[in-house]
This record gives C-alpha cells, sequence and structure tokens, in this order.
C-alpha cells in the first residue's frame, strides 16, 4: 500500500532492540576504579534513554499502522 | 579477550603528607575488554544513526497521507517526538554513544600506556646496557671513567662552596645569591627550589646533601650491578635483573667465609628471661592498628639476641585464635655469624636465595602452634619485611597468612600471593627499600604508602656507608608513619585495614607472648634446650 509505513517502524524497533543488547553486553567489562564507576553509571543512563526510545518507538509504530489504515479508508472511501 | 591486565599506574595518589599507589584502591582493568566493550558501544550509536533514517522516512512517507487523515498523522507525529527531540531523541543519544565508545578506547589507550611505563623501561634498559658495557670495558676503561666522574663532583663542589662563600661579600653577586638563597626562595617547588636549597641555609655544603633517597638508589642500583657484572673476569652473562644477580653472587661469596654455615646447622628455640633480670618483662598487649604492630617488632630489637623473632597468640572472645609475628630488620653487618638477622640473609632474600631468617620465622610459627587454618599477620622491618614477604609466599600451604606490613623493606622484586594483603611503608629519605632496584608493582593485594620525614635522611653518607641505619629508615620513624596511615579513607588502606581486622580483631584479644631466636650453629654443636635472653 503507498504509505505503509509499518514495515520502517519494525525496523526501527529492531535496531533499538540491537542497540540495547549491545549495551548491555557493554557492560560486561572487567574494570574497576572510579573511571569503572563512572562508566557502570553513564551505561546505565544508556540502557534507559534506549528503553524510552524503544517504547517511544513501540507507540509509534502503532500510531502509524492506525494512520495507514485510516489514510487507506479515507482513500478508499467515495 | 586478552588476560593482559593493568592496575593503578596513573601515579601516585596524593593523601595529605602520604602518597598512596597499588592496592584495592587502584585500577584494574582488562584492556582488550575496554576495546571489545567500546566496539559494542560504537555498534549501539550505529544502531540508533540507522533508527534515526528510518524514522525520517516513516514519518515523510506518513505525511503524504495526512492530508487524508489529519488527527491520525497528528497522533503518530505525538507518539515520535521522543525519537526527533532535539535533546533527548536518537541523534543525541547517537552522539553520546559516539562519544562513550571513543572515551572507553582512550581511556584503554591510557591504560596500555601506563601499563608498558615505557619511560622507566627505557631509562631501566639502558642504564643497564650501559653499565654493563662500562664494567667491559675492564679496568683501565673503569678507572678513566671514574676520574671523569670524579673531576666532575670536584669541579661543581667546589663551584658550590664558592657560590656559598661568595653569599658573605658585599657584591652585587654575593647579594643576588643571598636572595636567591633566602628562605622564602628555600620552600619553592621545582627548579628554582633546588637551587635556592643548594646556595641557602648555613654551612659550606647544602643541608640536602644527605645520604641518597631510595627513589634515587632504586634507579641507580641496577645501572652499577650491571657495571659489576660486566666488570666479572670471563663473559658472565648478564641476567634480566642485575641487582638479583650481583646480590646471589654476594650471598654465595659470603656463605664462603669461614666459618661457612650449612643450613642444617640452624636451630631455633624459645626465649625464656633469666632469673632475676633487671628490667620485669612487660605484660603484652593485643596490638590494635599496623602501628601497634611496628612497636612489636620494635621490641623485637631490644631482646637481648640477634635475630628474635616473636610470636603472638591472640585468643579472641568468639574462641576464634589468630597469630602476629614481627620479624626485626638487619643486626649484624659484618661476615656471617651465629645471628641471622645479617647482611648474608639480606643477600639471600634479595637474590631470592633460601635464607635462614626466614627458615627460622616459619620454624618458630611451627613451635609455637600456629595452625593451618589460623589468620596470621606478618610485620617486619627492612630485611624483617622481605622475610615476611618470603614466609608469605613460601608457607601458603601451611599456614593462613592473610596480612603482611613492611616498613622500609626493598620488597618490589618479590611475589605476592594470593589473598594476601601487604601494606608498604616507605620514607622518602629512607635509601634501603630501594636497594632492590626495583619499584614496588601496582597490584590490587599489594599497597605501597610513600611519606617524608622532613629531613635529609639523618645521619650522614659516612654512617650510611658504615651501614649505621639513617634516621629515616629507624623504626620509630615508621611507628609514626603508620599511625599516619591507621585510619585513612583511602581504600587501598580501607582493604588493607579490614584484611588487618581479621586477625587482629578489636584488640579486646587475650595476649600470649612467646619468643625465638634462630642460631646458626656447626655441625656437632646442636644441642636442644631453650635460649637464655639477654645470654
Amino acid at each position: 500500500v503507498d504509505g505503509d509505513t509499518s514495515g520502517l517502524w519494525r525496523g526501527v524497533v529492531e535496531h533499538l532492540g540491537t542497540a540495547r543488547a549491545q549495551l548491555a553486553a557493554a557492560g560486561a567489562v572487567e574494570w574497576t576504579g572510579q573511571a569503572a564507576l563512572a562508566y557502570d553509571e553513564l551505561l546505565e543512563a544508556g540502557l534507559g534513554a534506549v528503553a524510552v526510545l524503544r517504547h517511544a518507538a513501540e507507540d509509534s509504530w502503532s500510531a502509524a499502522t492506525r494512520h495507514d489504515s485510516a489514510v487507506r479508508l479515507a482513500r478508499a472511501a467515495p | 579477550v586478552s588476560d593482559r591486565r593493568t592496575t593503578g599506574g596513573a601515579g601516585a595518589e596524593p593523601d595529605g603528607d602520604l602518597r598512596i599507589t597499588g592496592g584495592a584502591g587502584g585500577t584494574t582493568a582488562c584492556i582488550e575488554g575496554l576495546r571489545v566493550a567500546a566496539g559494542r558501544i560504537a555498534r549501539a550509536a550505529g544502531c540508533l544513526s540507522d533508527a534515526a533514517a528510518l524514522v525520517r522516512a516513516a514519518l515523510g512517507r506518513a505525511d503524504q497521507g495526512a492530508a487524508s487523515s489529519p488527527v491520525t498523522a497528528q497522533r503518530l507525529h505525538a507518539a515520535a517526538a521522543p525519537l526527533t527531540s532535539r535533546s533527548r531523541g536518537l541523534d543525541v543519544r547517537c552522539d553520546q554513544l559516539a562519544r562513550t565508545a571513543a572515551s572507553l578506547r582512550a581511556a584503554a589507550e591510557t591504560y596500555e600506556r601506563a601499563e608498558a611505563d615505557v619511560v622507566g623501561t627505557v631509562l631501566r634498559v639502558v642504564s643497564i646496557r650501559a653499565g654493563c658495557a662500562l664494567g667491559e670495558l675492564g679496568p683501565l676503561g673503569l678507572a678513566a671513567v671514574s676520574r671523569l666522574v670524579g673531576t666532575g663532583v670536584a669541579f661543581g663542589g667546589s663551584l658550590l662552596v664558592g657560590a656559598r662563600l661568595l653569599r658573605y661579600t658585599p657584591t652585587p653577586v654575593g647579594l643576588g645569591l643571598s636572595l636567591v638563597g633566602s628562605r622564602s626562595m628555600r620552600d619553592e617547588d621545582g627548579v628554582l627550589g633546588i637551587v635556592a636549597r643548594m646556595v641557602g641555609g648555613g654551612g659550606l655544603l647544602p643541608a640536602d646533601l644527605g645520604p641518597p633517597h631510595g627513589a634515587m638508589v632504586e634507579a641507580a642500583l641496577p645501572g652499577l650491578a650491571a657495571t659489576f657484572v660486566g666488570s666479572l673476569p670471563g663473559r658472565v652473562p648478564l641476567l634480566d635483573d642485575p641487582v638479583r644477580q650481583v646480590a646471589g653472587l654476594a650471598a654465595v661469596v659470603l656463605s664462603a667465609l669461614p666459618p661457612a654455615t650449612a643450613r642444617d646447622g640452624l636451630m631455633v628455640a624459645p626465649v625464656v628471661s633469666a632469673v632475676g633480670a633487671r628490667e620485669p618483662r612487660r605484660e603484652p598487649t593485643a596490638p590494635r592498628d599496623e602501628a601497634d604492630l611496628l612497636r612489636q617488632v620494635e621490641s623485637m630489637y631490644d631482646s637481648g639476641g640477634a635475630g628474635t623473632v616473636g610470636v603472638l597468640r591472640l585468643d579472641h572472645d568468639d574462641g576464634r585464635r589468630t597469630w602476629v609475628v614481627a620479624i626485626p630488620g638487619m643486626q649484624s653487618f659484618g661476615p656471617p655469624g651465629p645471628g641471622t638477622t645479617d647482611l648474608l640473609s639480606s643477600f639471600q632474600l634479595l637474590s631470592g636465595q633460601q635464607d635462614d631468617l626466614s627458615e627460622s620465622v616459619v620454624r618458630a610459627m611451627l613451635s609455637a602452634g600456629v595452625g593451618p587454618h589460623e589468620p596470621v599477620v606478618l610485620a617486619g622491618h627492612s630485611q624483617g619485611g622481605m622475610a615476611a614477604m618470603r614466609v608469605a609466599e613460601r608457607t601458603t600451604d601451611m599456614f593462613n597468612v592473610t596480612t603482611v606490613l613492611t616498613a622500609g623493606s626493598p620488597i618490589g622484586s618479590m611475589p605476592v600471593p594470593d589473598g594476601v594483603q601487604v601494606l608498604s611503608l616507605e620514607h622518602d629519605e629512607d635509601l634501603v627499600w630501594g636497594l632492590d632496584g626495583r619499584p614496588n608493582p601496582d597490584q590490587p593485594n599489594l599497597t605501597t604508602v610513600r611519606s617524608s620525614t622532613g629531613d635529609g635522611g639523618g645521619t650522614g653518607v659516612l654512617d650510611q656507608l658504615l651501614g649505621q641505619p639513617s634516621d629515616a629508615h629507624a623504626l620509630d620513624g615508621y611507628v609514626a608513619t603508620a599511625g599516619q596511615v591507621a585510619g585513612d579513607a583511602h581504600p587501598s588502606v580501607r582493604t588493607f585495614e579490614d584484611s588487618l581486622a581479621g586477625v587482629l580483631g578489636d584488640g579486646t584479644a587475650e595476649v600470649t607472648e612467646q619468643r625465638y631466636v634462630g642460631v646458626r650453629v656447626t655441625e656437632g654443636r646442636r644441642a636442644g634446650g631453650p635460649a637464655t635472653a639477654g645470654g
């Protein structure tokens, strides 16, 4: 369907899922000391931000699905 | 992922007058692990960048139908607002992650440079190679170089004395020198302060011109030892650590001096007080901190016999039994005799050979009844600290040594067993801890505390050469430093003190003190029975 964006939003959600997995794996590093504590905090903040973005992407995917349907209906109407 | 790790290394951390390096408060990092993590964060940033591009495409395509359904289009934009936000959206987070990845890579490189300690390594290698080449020049070459150095020192010395005398002349130069050497200038740091201290103050020679500091000895000794090895007749191969090599040679030579002492000629006996001793023996008290431990070591020097080792049994209220072992430093500077705290033991400890002092300590611990699972703290001054490290290393399957405290001890080349927390105290002005020619490595279980005694090292060069310990090496100074360290909030010190507290408890334990003396005896003169203090 012209204007169907569902596939694009799925891609957004998948990319954010991959980013989250990469960040979680980046936390498994042998490092102690003050710099390591700062890194842990930074990584935790990054994971939190990505979680928020992923939530927004899922909401957007739903909104886009509804919008695509509405547009399709509007165009199909005589 | 590589197993290569780096610890500490970023220089001393100032803590008041104390400079603390190594230990649990330092940094440990798997460098390859940091690089892998940086790669993962960079990939995460790439994912966010791709997601941002898809969001832009999706919103652009949705906008094409906005005229057909403006309400749903508006709701879609509202839902996607967090993704496109200029302050918290995908693009911003992508940039942040990319910066984090770059910082992590930079940290890995910094740690790698610290680990390599390029400057220190290069200087050490150059001084060893140059020293060896100098030694290989032979007696004539050495004499020529010595003459050159001697001439330089004599020239510099006369220049210095001349400048100090000129201060008292009513000339512009004298006035200028007086200004340069004024008290306020002498308190300055850096080159100006050094020059001011050279020309200022009373007397013909500067007050700073005392014995060399430990750091100077530590830096110079590898080159000097390599010179000695190079000058030996024949082709003596230069080993990795020339200081250890020379110490080993010295130990062999000293062992061969009469009277030769075979290892099986060592006797360790309990010390008992003589009846009618002039001073009543004091009741032992439970040590509470690092300073108390060193006071225990100090009391060994007054025990009447060289090589006396103290073993304190601590019986705690909760039924636990722990032990404190106090080991004194070198007490005899001559050829090997009956006492084990002598030059021979020092050379053996420095070179990694078997020695009679640590053997005496092990036998004393066995005689006192130290159990295999009962926590033990070993404390030693100077040579005693080296013996403590050796005992901790060689008795991992015999005793439960958890903690070692050393004061003014050259332990930089001695291995630290896993599970043992070590605190090494070093005074800047003390030269003894530099005699191994190696700095203490930064390890999570080895904390080095360096501090200044604030004087020029105490006794003069002649006393040092004749074997008299300088004031900076004296144990009472280290007791004071240990008092400063006790209770310090630095994480490395805290970790050490946690380990120490596991042995000392809350200071209310019932204490039983036993003393043992190790004596070298020749075959045929071995006899059982206790030794008598003061006898």
